[in-house]
């Protein structure tokens, strides 16, 4: 799983229909995300329950399609619930859910799968800040 | 605290040091490096801190 390339109307993007890496044009910190991204993926919260996560977020914040409705386990039910309360209002999460996700997941998992959330949300927003609008994309 | 953290640590991120330092590695060129000057990035921190109600 790699960071999604994408076409910006940033107007320092390259000319052309290509979309580009929008993280090359940081001039600092471009690696940094690539190398946190891949251990994100890389850790110890399988692919399918972050990818749940990433696709729920990507829905509420651009506006992405709506995930799939394939047949979830009350572990990936738990941890898509914490990525929405996250997203929505991170105080809004609860006592009682923080017990809850413990049901599921060991202090390890957890704070892998709240890095994982908070890069998942703000890449989310920086799609939906700087991605060309889809009818302006070829 | 609603998650303890491993014995000697300070927080929940202490279980996991390695991911837990490409972040801070990540944050940590985001401020000290980049095209951006300071006093936007601190605007843009206390902004957002406040819309998220975060005490740091």
């Amino acid at each position: 799983m790699t960071v999604d390339a994408f076409a910006t109307w940033l107007p320092v993007a390259p000319a052309g229909d290509e979309p580009v890496d929008v993280f090359d044009l940081l001039t600092a910190g471009g690696d940094e995300l690539r190398t946190l991204w891949d251990m994100v993926w890389t850790a110890d919260v399988d692919h399918r329950t972050l990818e749940l996560c990433r696709t729920r977020i990507a829905t509420m914040v651009a506006g992405a399609p709506t995930p799939s409705s394939d047949a979830v386990t009350d572990a990936q039910r738990a941890a898509v619930a914490f990525a929405e309360q996250f997203v929505l209002d991170p105080h809004g999460c609860t006592d009682e859910q923080m017990l809850g996700l413990q049901d599921h997941y060991t202090p390890e998992q957890l704070a892998t799968l709240t890095i994982a959330i908070a890069v998942f949300d703000a890449l989310a927003r920086v799609h939906a800040v700087l991605a060309q609008p889809e009818e302006d994309v070829q | 605290m609603r998650i303890q953290p491993p014995p000697g640590g300070q927080s929940v991120f202490d279980h996991q040091p390695a991911l837990f330092e490409a972040f801070n590695r990540l944050y940590g060129t985001l401020w000290t490096l980049g095209a951006l000057e300071q006093p936007v990035k601190e605007t843009a921190r206390i902004r957002n801190a406040r819309v998220v109600d975060c005490g740091l």
